[in-house]
Protein backbone atom coordinates (compact mmCIF):
# COMPACT_ATOMS: atom_id res chain seq x y z
CA UNK A 1 0.00 0.00 0.00
CA UNK A 2 1.14 3.42 -1.05
CA UNK A 3 -1.35 5.34 0.71
CA UNK A 4 0.73 8.27 1.27
CA UNK A 5 1.58 9.48 -2.14
CA UNK A 6 -1.23 8.60 -3.85
CA UNK A 7 -3.62 11.34 -2.90
CA UNK A 8 -6.49 11.79 -5.28
CA UNK A 9 -6.82 15.50 -6.24
CA UNK A 10 -5.44 17.69 -3.52
CA UNK A 11 -4.37 21.09 -4.47
CA UNK A 12 -1.21 20.52 -4.92
CA UNK A 13 -1.65 17.88 -7.88
CA UNK A 14 -4.54 20.59 -9.36
CA UNK A 15 -2.48 20.81 -12.67
CA UNK A 16 -3.36 23.91 -13.48
CA UNK A 17 -1.86 25.80 -11.09
CA UNK A 18 -5.69 27.31 -10.08
CA UNK A 19 -6.61 28.05 -6.78
CA UNK A 20 -8.58 25.10 -5.28
CA UNK A 21 -12.36 24.43 -5.97
CA UNK A 22 -13.52 24.91 -2.04
CA UNK A 23 -11.28 26.68 0.01
CA UNK A 24 -11.34 27.48 4.49
CA UNK A 25 -8.73 29.47 5.46
CA UNK A 26 -8.49 30.56 9.23
CA UNK A 27 -12.10 29.66 10.14
CA UNK A 28 -13.49 30.64 13.67
CA UNK A 29 -17.46 29.73 14.24
CA UNK A 30 -19.22 31.01 17.55
CA UNK A 31 -22.95 31.95 18.17
CA UNK A 32 -23.27 34.79 19.76
CA UNK A 33 -21.14 35.46 22.86
CA UNK A 34 -20.97 31.06 23.83
CA UNK A 35 -18.09 29.04 22.99
CA UNK A 36 -16.04 28.41 19.71
CA UNK A 37 -17.84 25.92 17.64
CA UNK A 38 -15.35 25.88 15.13
CA UNK A 39 -11.52 27.25 15.79
CA UNK A 40 -9.07 27.87 13.43
CA UNK A 41 -10.39 25.29 10.07
CA UNK A 42 -8.37 25.56 7.14
CA UNK A 43 -9.09 23.18 4.55
CA UNK A 44 -8.80 22.90 0.55
CA UNK A 45 -10.48 20.64 -1.52
CA UNK A 46 -9.90 19.99 -5.13
CA UNK A 47 -12.08 19.52 -7.98
CA UNK A 48 -14.00 16.25 -8.02
CA UNK A 49 -12.66 15.51 -4.51
CA UNK A 50 -15.40 13.37 -2.13
CA UNK A 51 -14.02 15.04 1.38
CA UNK A 52 -16.15 12.72 4.55
CA UNK A 53 -16.01 14.95 7.97
CA UNK A 54 -16.23 12.87 10.73
CA UNK A 55 -15.67 13.22 14.60
CA UNK A 56 -17.30 12.92 18.05
CA UNK A 57 -20.73 14.91 18.32
CA UNK A 58 -20.05 18.24 18.77
CA UNK A 59 -16.79 18.69 16.68
CA UNK A 60 -18.93 21.33 14.07
CA UNK A 61 -18.94 19.22 11.44
CA UNK A 62 -22.37 19.99 10.53
CA UNK A 63 -21.98 23.62 11.42
CA UNK A 64 -19.09 23.93 9.03
CA UNK A 65 -21.18 22.52 6.02
CA UNK A 66 -23.84 24.80 6.51
CA UNK A 67 -20.64 27.81 6.99
CA UNK A 68 -20.22 26.32 3.02
CA UNK A 69 -23.52 26.19 2.45
CA UNK A 70 -23.71 30.28 3.18
CA UNK A 71 -27.06 29.07 5.22
CA UNK A 72 -24.77 30.24 8.55
CA UNK A 73 -22.88 33.58 8.47
CA UNK A 74 -19.19 32.68 9.63
CA UNK A 75 -17.52 34.32 12.64
CA UNK A 76 -14.09 34.82 11.33
CA UNK A 77 -12.14 33.38 8.51
CA UNK A 78 -12.76 33.08 4.42
CA UNK A 79 -14.44 30.64 2.52
CA UNK A 80 -14.60 30.40 -1.05
CA UNK A 81 -16.27 28.24 -3.44
CA UNK A 82 -15.11 28.24 -7.11
CA UNK A 83 -13.76 31.51 -6.30
CA UNK A 84 -17.38 32.65 -5.49
CA UNK A 85 -18.54 33.62 -1.44
CA UNK A 86 -20.47 30.61 -0.39
CA UNK A 87 -23.92 33.17 -0.67
CA UNK A 88 -23.14 33.95 -4.10
CA UNK A 89 -22.24 30.12 -4.94
CA UNK A 90 -25.61 28.54 -4.22
CA UNK A 91 -26.71 28.08 -7.90
CA UNK A 92 -23.99 25.61 -7.91
CA UNK A 93 -24.45 23.98 -4.64
CA UNK A 94 -27.18 21.75 -3.47
CA UNK A 95 -27.41 20.44 -0.13
CA UNK A 96 -28.83 17.01 1.05
CA UNK A 97 -29.88 17.01 4.83
CA UNK A 98 -29.81 13.86 7.20
CA UNK A 99 -33.64 13.38 6.80
CA UNK A 100 -35.04 13.47 3.35
CA UNK A 101 -37.14 17.21 3.42
CA UNK A 102 -39.85 16.39 1.08
CA UNK A 103 -42.42 18.03 0.87
CA UNK A 104 -45.35 15.91 1.56
CA UNK A 105 -48.39 17.61 -0.44
CA UNK A 106 -46.39 16.76 -3.79
CA UNK A 107 -45.23 13.41 -5.52
CA UNK A 108 -42.00 12.43 -5.87
CA UNK A 109 -41.58 14.13 -9.16
CA UNK A 110 -42.63 17.15 -8.13
CA UNK A 111 -40.10 16.72 -5.29
CA UNK A 112 -37.31 16.51 -7.72
CA UNK A 113 -38.70 19.60 -9.82
CA UNK A 114 -38.48 21.31 -6.77
CA UNK A 115 -35.12 23.38 -7.39
CA UNK A 116 -35.12 23.39 -10.68
CA UNK A 117 -39.10 25.60 -10.35
CA UNK A 118 -37.42 27.76 -7.83
CA UNK A 119 -34.31 28.70 -10.04
CA UNK A 120 -36.84 29.69 -12.83
CA UNK A 121 -34.65 29.09 -15.24
CA UNK A 122 -36.28 26.21 -17.08
CA UNK A 123 -39.71 25.51 -18.85
CA UNK A 124 -42.43 23.07 -17.46
CA UNK A 125 -41.58 20.54 -19.64
CA UNK A 126 -37.29 20.76 -19.69
CA UNK A 127 -37.97 20.32 -15.98
CA UNK A 128 -40.28 17.44 -16.50
CA UNK A 129 -37.70 15.84 -18.77
CA UNK A 130 -35.05 16.76 -16.05
CA UNK A 131 -36.91 15.18 -13.06
CA UNK A 132 -38.45 11.58 -14.88
CA UNK A 133 -34.31 11.71 -16.01
CA UNK A 134 -32.99 11.69 -12.63
CA UNK A 135 -35.52 9.95 -11.67
CA UNK A 136 -34.85 7.16 -14.17
CA UNK A 137 -30.91 7.39 -12.46
CA UNK A 138 -31.73 6.72 -8.86
CA UNK A 139 -34.19 3.44 -9.67
CA UNK A 140 -37.53 5.14 -9.09
CA UNK A 141 -39.36 5.71 -12.69
CA UNK A 142 -42.14 3.72 -11.52
CA UNK A 143 -42.82 5.41 -8.35
CA UNK A 144 -42.95 9.08 -9.98
CA UNK A 145 -46.87 10.19 -9.31
CA UNK A 146 -46.74 8.43 -5.60
CA UNK A 147 -46.19 10.71 -2.70
CA UNK A 148 -43.22 10.48 -0.12
CA UNK A 149 -45.46 8.65 2.74
CA UNK A 150 -46.07 5.62 0.18
CA UNK A 151 -42.19 5.28 0.35
CA UNK A 152 -39.56 3.49 2.19
CA UNK A 153 -36.94 5.34 4.27
CA UNK A 154 -34.31 4.76 1.38
CA UNK A 155 -36.62 5.37 -1.28
CA UNK A 156 -37.46 9.01 -0.05
CA UNK A 157 -33.74 9.55 0.46
CA UNK A 158 -33.02 8.37 -3.16
CA UNK A 159 -36.12 11.39 -4.34
CA UNK A 160 -34.04 13.39 -1.90
CA UNK A 161 -30.43 12.57 -4.12
CA UNK A 162 -32.37 13.38 -7.36
CA UNK A 163 -34.03 16.75 -5.79
CA UNK A 164 -30.40 17.65 -5.21
CA UNK A 165 -29.11 16.83 -8.37
CA UNK A 166 -31.70 18.30 -10.72
CA UNK A 167 -29.80 21.09 -10.29
CA UNK A 168 -26.64 19.92 -11.79
CA UNK A 169 -24.63 21.23 -8.35
CA UNK A 170 -20.87 20.58 -8.58
CA UNK A 171 -20.75 20.79 -4.97
CA UNK A 172 -22.89 18.68 -3.34
CA UNK A 173 -23.18 19.03 0.44
CA UNK A 174 -24.47 15.69 2.63
CA UNK A 175 -24.92 15.82 6.47
CA UNK A 176 -25.65 12.64 7.53
CA UNK A 177 -27.99 11.80 4.58
CA UNK A 178 -27.92 8.13 5.33
CA UNK A 179 -27.83 8.39 9.16
CA UNK A 180 -31.45 7.47 9.77
CA UNK A 181 -30.76 4.15 7.30
CA UNK A 182 -30.43 0.29 8.50
CA UNK A 183 -27.30 -0.54 7.54
CA UNK A 184 -27.65 -2.93 4.04
CA UNK A 185 -29.72 0.24 2.77
CA UNK A 186 -26.72 2.82 3.65
CA UNK A 187 -24.21 0.14 1.71
CA UNK A 188 -26.56 0.01 -1.35
CA UNK A 189 -27.22 3.87 -1.07
CA UNK A 190 -23.41 4.34 -0.54
CA UNK A 191 -22.83 2.42 -4.11
CA UNK A 192 -25.24 4.13 -5.80
CA UNK A 193 -23.80 7.45 -4.86
CA UNK A 194 -20.82 6.55 -5.76
CA UNK A 195 -22.11 5.33 -9.29
CA UNK A 196 -24.10 9.12 -9.80
CA UNK A 197 -20.33 10.86 -9.15
CA UNK A 198 -18.90 9.13 -11.70
CA UNK A 199 -21.68 9.57 -13.88
CA UNK A 200 -21.69 13.45 -12.93
CA UNK A 201 -18.35 14.41 -11.14
CA UNK A 202 -19.52 16.41 -8.85
CA UNK A 203 -16.98 17.65 -6.03
CA UNK A 204 -18.80 16.15 -2.46
CA UNK A 205 -18.33 16.86 1.55
CA UNK A 206 -20.04 14.43 3.34
CA UNK A 207 -21.07 14.04 7.22
CA UNK A 208 -21.03 10.90 8.87
CA UNK A 209 -20.68 9.24 12.01
CA UNK A 210 -19.75 5.89 10.13
CA UNK A 211 -16.07 5.28 9.74
CA UNK A 212 -16.87 2.54 7.09
CA UNK A 213 -19.22 4.61 5.22
CA UNK A 214 -16.58 7.50 5.09
CA UNK A 215 -13.71 4.99 4.44
CA UNK A 216 -15.89 3.54 1.35
CA UNK A 217 -16.98 7.06 -0.68
CA UNK A 218 -14.44 9.36 0.28
CA UNK A 219 -10.97 10.59 -1.15
CA UNK A 220 -9.95 11.91 1.61
CA UNK A 221 -11.35 11.79 5.15
CA UNK A 222 -11.11 14.70 7.82
CA UNK A 223 -10.90 14.17 11.60
CA UNK A 224 -12.35 16.92 13.81
CA UNK A 225 -11.99 17.09 17.14
CA UNK A 226 -14.90 18.76 19.55
CA UNK A 227 -14.94 21.78 22.07
CA UNK A 228 -13.73 23.61 19.76
CA UNK A 229 -13.81 22.13 16.47
CA UNK A 230 -10.42 21.60 14.87
CA UNK A 231 -8.85 19.35 12.17
CA UNK A 232 -7.03 16.69 13.83
CA UNK A 233 -6.30 14.69 10.85
CA UNK A 234 -6.41 14.66 7.02
CA UNK A 235 -6.63 10.62 5.69
CA UNK A 236 -5.84 9.94 2.19
CA UNK A 237 -8.08 7.20 0.64
CA UNK A 238 -5.90 5.44 -1.75
CA UNK A 239 -8.38 3.21 -3.50
CA UNK A 240 -9.45 3.84 -6.85
CA UNK A 241 -12.60 4.08 -8.50
CA UNK A 242 -14.60 2.81 -9.55
CA UNK A 243 -15.43 1.25 -5.96
CA UNK A 244 -17.99 -1.91 -5.59
CA UNK A 245 -18.83 -3.75 -2.83
CA UNK A 246 -15.97 -6.48 -3.02
CA UNK A 247 -13.84 -3.13 -1.52
CA UNK A 248 -15.95 -3.78 1.95
CA UNK A 249 -13.91 -7.09 2.06
CA UNK A 250 -10.66 -6.32 0.90
CA UNK A 251 -8.05 -6.07 3.75
CA UNK A 252 -6.47 -2.84 2.61
CA UNK A 253 -9.96 -1.10 3.17
CA UNK A 254 -10.30 -2.98 6.56
CA UNK A 255 -7.24 -1.56 7.75
CA UNK A 256 -7.82 1.92 6.82
CA UNK A 257 -11.29 1.57 8.77
CA UNK A 258 -9.19 0.70 11.75
CA UNK A 259 -6.43 3.63 11.10
CA UNK A 260 -9.81 6.10 11.22
CA UNK A 261 -10.94 4.34 14.01
CA UNK A 262 -8.20 4.44 16.27
CA UNK A 263 -7.62 8.58 14.82
CA UNK A 264 -10.73 8.83 16.54
CA UNK A 265 -10.10 6.87 19.60
CA UNK A 266 -7.22 8.84 19.79
CA UNK A 267 -9.08 11.93 19.87
CA UNK A 268 -10.57 11.21 23.61
CA UNK A 269 -7.73 11.48 25.50
CA UNK A 270 -6.68 14.70 25.39
CA UNK A 271 -9.90 15.67 25.98
CA UNK A 272 -10.36 13.88 29.38
CA UNK A 273 -7.24 15.69 30.66
CA UNK A 274 -8.32 18.34 29.13
CA UNK A 275 -11.92 18.28 31.21
CA UNK A 276 -9.91 18.60 34.28
CA UNK A 277 -7.74 21.59 33.98
CA UNK A 278 -10.52 23.74 32.72
CA UNK B 1 -68.88 0.77 1.61
CA UNK B 2 -68.58 -2.47 4.16
CA UNK B 3 -66.51 0.08 5.93
CA UNK B 4 -68.64 2.69 6.69
CA UNK B 5 -71.60 -0.02 7.75
CA UNK B 6 -69.00 -1.39 9.94
CA UNK B 7 -68.64 2.33 11.19
CA UNK B 8 -72.21 2.81 11.44
CA UNK B 9 -73.57 -0.08 13.16
CA UNK B 10 -71.80 0.67 16.51
CA UNK B 11 -73.14 4.68 17.25
CA UNK B 12 -76.51 3.59 15.86
CA UNK B 13 -76.56 0.82 18.75
CA UNK B 14 -75.88 3.45 21.01
CA UNK B 15 -78.75 5.59 20.19
CA UNK B 16 -80.99 2.95 19.76
CA UNK B 17 -80.04 2.10 23.77
CA UNK B 18 -80.34 5.41 24.81
CA UNK B 19 -83.80 6.20 23.32
CA UNK B 20 -84.95 2.45 24.69
CA UNK B 21 -83.81 4.09 27.94
CA UNK B 22 -85.25 7.10 28.10
CA UNK B 23 -88.50 5.92 26.68
CA UNK B 24 -88.27 3.28 29.31
CA UNK B 25 -87.31 6.03 31.94
CA UNK B 26 -90.37 8.14 31.00
CA UNK B 27 -92.92 4.92 31.24
CA UNK B 28 -91.73 3.37 34.10
CA UNK B 29 -91.27 6.49 36.15
CA UNK B 30 -94.67 8.25 35.09
CA UNK B 31 -92.67 11.29 34.52
CA UNK B 32 -94.64 14.24 33.11
CA UNK B 33 -94.15 15.19 29.74
CA UNK B 34 -94.27 19.07 30.52
CA UNK B 35 -90.62 17.58 32.32
CA UNK B 36 -89.36 14.85 29.94
CA UNK B 37 -91.64 13.90 26.98
CA UNK B 38 -91.16 10.76 26.06
CA UNK B 39 -89.50 10.58 22.44
CA UNK B 40 -92.46 9.66 20.23
CA UNK B 41 -93.71 12.88 21.38
CA UNK B 42 -90.78 15.22 20.60
CA UNK B 43 -90.50 13.42 16.94
CA UNK B 44 -94.40 13.98 17.01
CA UNK B 45 -93.55 17.78 18.42
CA UNK B 46 -91.25 18.70 15.43
CA UNK B 47 -93.30 16.71 12.59
CA UNK B 48 -96.61 18.83 13.70
CA UNK B 49 -94.34 21.84 13.36
CA UNK B 50 -92.01 20.98 10.96
CA UNK B 51 -92.71 24.06 9.05
CA UNK B 52 -91.56 26.70 12.09
CA UNK B 53 -88.84 24.24 12.47
CA UNK B 54 -87.66 24.21 9.15
CA UNK B 55 -87.42 28.11 9.08
CA UNK B 56 -85.76 28.09 12.40
CA UNK B 57 -82.84 25.47 11.25
CA UNK B 58 -82.72 27.80 8.03
CA UNK B 59 -82.59 31.17 9.79
CA UNK B 60 -79.65 29.91 12.62
CA UNK B 61 -77.46 28.11 9.36
CA UNK B 62 -77.43 30.90 7.64
CA UNK B 63 -76.28 32.57 10.66
CA UNK B 64 -73.70 30.24 11.77
CA UNK B 65 -72.18 30.15 7.94
CA UNK B 66 -72.37 33.57 7.68
CA UNK B 67 -70.60 33.87 10.44
CA UNK B 68 -68.20 31.48 10.34
CA UNK B 69 -67.27 32.17 6.66
CA UNK B 70 -66.52 36.05 8.13
CA UNK B 71 -64.65 34.53 10.95
CA UNK B 72 -62.23 32.25 8.67
CA UNK B 73 -61.85 35.18 6.43
CA UNK B 74 -60.67 37.64 9.88
CA UNK B 75 -58.87 34.88 10.60
CA UNK B 76 -56.35 33.68 7.65
CA UNK B 77 -55.73 37.45 7.52
CA UNK B 78 -54.81 38.00 11.20
CA UNK B 79 -52.82 34.66 10.85
CA UNK B 80 -50.86 36.08 8.12
CA UNK B 81 -50.67 39.30 9.91
CA UNK B 82 -49.05 37.31 12.95
CA UNK B 83 -47.15 34.60 11.16
CA UNK B 84 -44.43 37.82 9.46
CA UNK B 85 -42.33 37.73 12.28
CA UNK B 86 -42.07 36.56 16.28
CA UNK B 87 -42.11 40.29 16.97
CA UNK B 88 -45.56 41.04 15.52
CA UNK B 89 -47.11 37.88 17.32
CA UNK B 90 -45.06 38.39 20.35
CA UNK B 91 -46.98 42.23 20.55
CA UNK B 92 -50.44 40.78 19.10
CA UNK B 93 -51.18 37.09 20.56
CA UNK B 94 -52.37 38.55 24.36
CA UNK B 95 -55.16 40.47 22.43
CA UNK B 96 -55.80 37.54 20.43
CA UNK B 97 -56.16 35.53 23.53
CA UNK B 98 -59.03 38.11 24.87
CA UNK B 99 -61.04 36.66 21.98
CA UNK B 100 -61.36 33.10 23.73
CA UNK B 101 -61.37 34.61 27.34
CA UNK B 102 -63.96 37.45 27.25
CA UNK B 103 -66.94 35.19 27.24
CA UNK B 104 -69.05 36.01 24.24
CA UNK B 105 -72.39 36.17 26.55
CA UNK B 106 -70.84 39.82 27.94
CA UNK B 107 -69.63 40.91 24.56
CA UNK B 108 -73.31 40.18 23.04
CA UNK B 109 -75.46 42.84 24.81
CA UNK B 110 -72.55 45.53 23.27
CA UNK B 111 -73.62 44.08 19.89
CA UNK B 112 -76.98 44.13 20.38
CA UNK B 113 -76.42 48.03 21.50
CA UNK B 114 -74.44 48.75 18.59
CA UNK B 115 -75.66 46.99 15.26
CA UNK B 116 -79.40 46.10 16.77
CA UNK B 117 -81.28 42.67 16.65
CA UNK B 118 -81.07 40.66 13.10
CA UNK B 119 -78.94 38.35 11.09
CA UNK B 120 -75.79 40.70 11.13
CA UNK B 121 -75.61 40.71 14.97
CA UNK B 122 -75.99 37.40 14.94
CA UNK B 123 -73.31 37.17 12.12
CA UNK B 124 -70.99 38.84 14.06
CA UNK B 125 -71.80 36.99 17.28
CA UNK B 126 -70.70 33.53 15.67
CA UNK B 127 -67.86 35.34 13.75
CA UNK B 128 -66.27 36.22 17.48
CA UNK B 129 -66.91 32.23 18.51
CA UNK B 130 -64.83 31.10 15.45
CA UNK B 131 -62.56 33.24 15.30
CA UNK B 132 -59.85 32.36 18.13
CA UNK B 133 -59.35 28.42 16.84
CA UNK B 134 -58.68 29.69 13.16
CA UNK B 135 -56.33 32.17 13.93
CA UNK B 136 -54.59 29.67 16.81
CA UNK B 137 -54.32 27.29 14.07
CA UNK B 138 -53.57 28.94 10.85
CA UNK B 139 -50.66 30.53 12.70
CA UNK B 140 -49.19 27.82 14.29
CA UNK B 141 -49.17 25.82 10.95
CA UNK B 142 -47.58 28.93 8.96
CA UNK B 143 -45.30 29.06 11.34
CA UNK B 144 -44.04 25.53 12.25
CA UNK B 145 -42.40 25.07 9.21
CA UNK B 146 -39.45 22.83 9.36
CA UNK B 147 -36.12 24.57 9.76
CA UNK B 148 -34.38 22.09 7.33
CA UNK B 149 -37.00 23.07 4.35
CA UNK B 150 -36.75 26.76 5.22
CA UNK B 151 -32.97 25.91 4.57
CA UNK B 152 -33.41 24.31 1.47
CA UNK B 153 -35.73 27.13 0.17
CA UNK B 154 -32.62 29.40 1.00
CA UNK B 155 -30.23 26.92 -0.55
CA UNK B 156 -32.48 27.21 -3.84
CA UNK B 157 -32.62 31.07 -3.63
CA UNK B 158 -35.90 31.12 -3.18
CA UNK B 159 -37.79 34.06 -3.15
CA UNK B 160 -40.09 35.33 -0.22
CA UNK B 161 -43.05 34.99 -2.44
CA UNK B 162 -42.29 31.52 -3.42
CA UNK B 163 -41.30 30.67 0.15
CA UNK B 164 -44.93 31.68 0.78
CA UNK B 165 -47.00 30.14 -1.30
CA UNK B 166 -44.55 26.51 -2.21
CA UNK B 167 -43.87 26.17 1.07
CA UNK B 168 -45.78 27.88 4.01
CA UNK B 169 -49.20 27.77 2.65
CA UNK B 170 -49.37 24.30 2.09
CA UNK B 171 -47.88 23.14 4.98
CA UNK B 172 -50.49 25.34 7.19
CA UNK B 173 -53.41 23.83 5.00
CA UNK B 174 -53.88 20.58 8.18
CA UNK B 175 -53.35 23.42 10.80
CA UNK B 176 -56.01 25.36 9.12
CA UNK B 177 -58.65 22.54 8.85
CA UNK B 178 -57.98 21.86 12.44
CA UNK B 179 -58.99 24.78 13.21
CA UNK B 180 -62.06 25.20 10.42
CA UNK B 181 -63.41 22.02 12.51
CA UNK B 182 -63.38 23.66 16.25
CA UNK B 183 -65.24 26.36 14.49
CA UNK B 184 -67.60 24.31 12.42
CA UNK B 185 -68.54 22.95 15.76
CA UNK B 186 -68.56 26.26 17.45
CA UNK B 187 -70.28 28.25 14.84
CA UNK B 188 -73.89 26.74 15.96
CA UNK B 189 -73.54 27.33 18.93
CA UNK B 190 -72.57 30.80 18.55
CA UNK B 191 -75.77 31.34 16.45
CA UNK B 192 -77.77 29.91 19.23
CA UNK B 193 -76.04 32.34 21.95
CA UNK B 194 -76.45 35.04 19.28
CA UNK B 195 -80.10 34.76 18.38
CA UNK B 196 -80.70 34.06 22.00
CA UNK B 197 -79.07 38.48 22.34
CA UNK B 198 -80.28 39.42 18.81
CA UNK B 199 -82.72 37.73 17.29
CA UNK B 200 -85.12 39.61 15.24
CA UNK B 201 -88.32 38.13 17.01
CA UNK B 202 -90.63 39.25 14.15
CA UNK B 203 -92.82 36.64 13.57
CA UNK B 204 -90.96 33.94 11.40
CA UNK B 205 -87.49 35.22 11.39
CA UNK B 206 -86.27 33.52 15.00
CA UNK B 207 -83.73 30.68 14.31
CA UNK B 208 -83.06 27.89 16.80
CA UNK B 209 -82.34 30.18 19.99
CA UNK B 210 -85.02 32.22 19.89
CA UNK B 211 -87.53 29.47 19.42
CA UNK B 212 -86.06 27.20 22.28
CA UNK B 213 -86.43 30.65 24.70
CA UNK B 214 -90.00 30.55 23.39
CA UNK B 215 -90.85 26.73 23.59
CA UNK B 216 -89.09 27.38 27.05
CA UNK B 217 -91.65 29.90 28.35
CA UNK B 218 -95.06 28.11 26.61
CA UNK B 219 -93.70 24.57 28.56
CA UNK B 220 -93.97 23.45 25.17
CA UNK B 221 -90.83 20.87 26.52
CA UNK B 222 -91.84 18.51 23.31
CA UNK B 223 -91.22 20.72 21.02
CA UNK B 224 -88.47 22.37 22.71
CA UNK B 225 -86.55 19.05 22.60
CA UNK B 226 -87.13 18.67 19.03
CA UNK B 227 -85.28 22.12 18.48
CA UNK B 228 -82.73 20.79 20.43
CA UNK B 229 -82.06 18.04 18.57
CA UNK B 230 -82.32 20.11 15.36
CA UNK B 231 -79.46 21.95 16.72
CA UNK B 232 -77.10 18.84 16.84
CA UNK B 233 -78.13 17.91 13.77
CA UNK B 234 -77.26 21.04 12.19
CA UNK B 235 -73.77 21.19 14.36
CA UNK B 236 -73.05 17.73 13.18
CA UNK B 237 -73.78 18.49 9.49
CA UNK B 238 -71.33 21.68 9.84
CA UNK B 239 -68.75 19.35 10.89
CA UNK B 240 -69.02 16.99 8.63
CA UNK B 241 -69.19 19.29 5.68
CA UNK B 242 -65.33 20.99 6.71
CA UNK B 243 -64.54 17.19 7.41
CA UNK B 244 -65.10 16.38 4.16
CA UNK B 245 -63.52 19.48 2.41
CA UNK B 246 -60.34 18.32 4.71
CA UNK B 247 -60.38 14.95 3.58
CA UNK B 248 -60.47 16.70 -0.21
CA UNK B 249 -57.32 18.71 0.05
CA UNK B 250 -55.65 16.57 2.42
CA UNK B 251 -56.14 12.61 1.68
CA UNK B 252 -53.22 12.43 -0.91
CA UNK B 253 -50.57 13.51 1.11
CA UNK B 254 -51.66 14.23 4.96
CA UNK B 255 -51.62 11.64 8.16
CA UNK B 256 -54.80 13.04 9.35
CA UNK B 257 -57.33 12.87 6.54
CA UNK B 258 -56.06 9.53 5.40
CA UNK B 259 -58.27 6.28 6.29
CA UNK B 260 -56.34 3.52 8.29
CA UNK B 261 -54.93 1.37 6.03
CA UNK B 262 -52.60 -1.88 6.83
CA UNK B 263 -49.83 -0.68 4.99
Amino acid sequence: MNRNNQVGMTPETDGAGRPPFLSIHGLHKRYGSGAAILEDVTLEVGAGDFISLIGPSGCGKSTLLKLVSGLTPITQGTITVDGMEPANAREIMSFIFQDATLLPWRTVQGNVELGLELQRTMTVEQRRKKATELLALVGLSDVASRYPRQLSGGMRMRVSIARALATRPRLLLMDEPFGALDEMTRDRLNEELLKLRAEQGWTAMFVTHSVAEAVFLSTRIVVLEAKPGRIRRDIAVPFGFPRNESLRSDPAYLALVGEVSQALRELKKPMSGEGGAG
Amino acid sequence: MKKFLGMAVWPAGVLVLVVGLWWGATVAFGIPTYVLPDPWRVVEAGWDRKESLLNAVKISSVGAVGGFLLSVVVGVMVALVLAQSPLVRRCLVPYTILLQTVPVVAVAPLILMWFGSGLRSVMLVVSIICLFPIIANTTQGLTSVDRNLLDLFRMSNASRAQEFWKLRLPHALPAFFTGLRISSGLSVIGAFTGEWFASSNAVGEGGLGYSIIYANSQLQTDYLFALVMACAVLGTTFFLVVVTCEWFFLHHWHESAMKPEGD
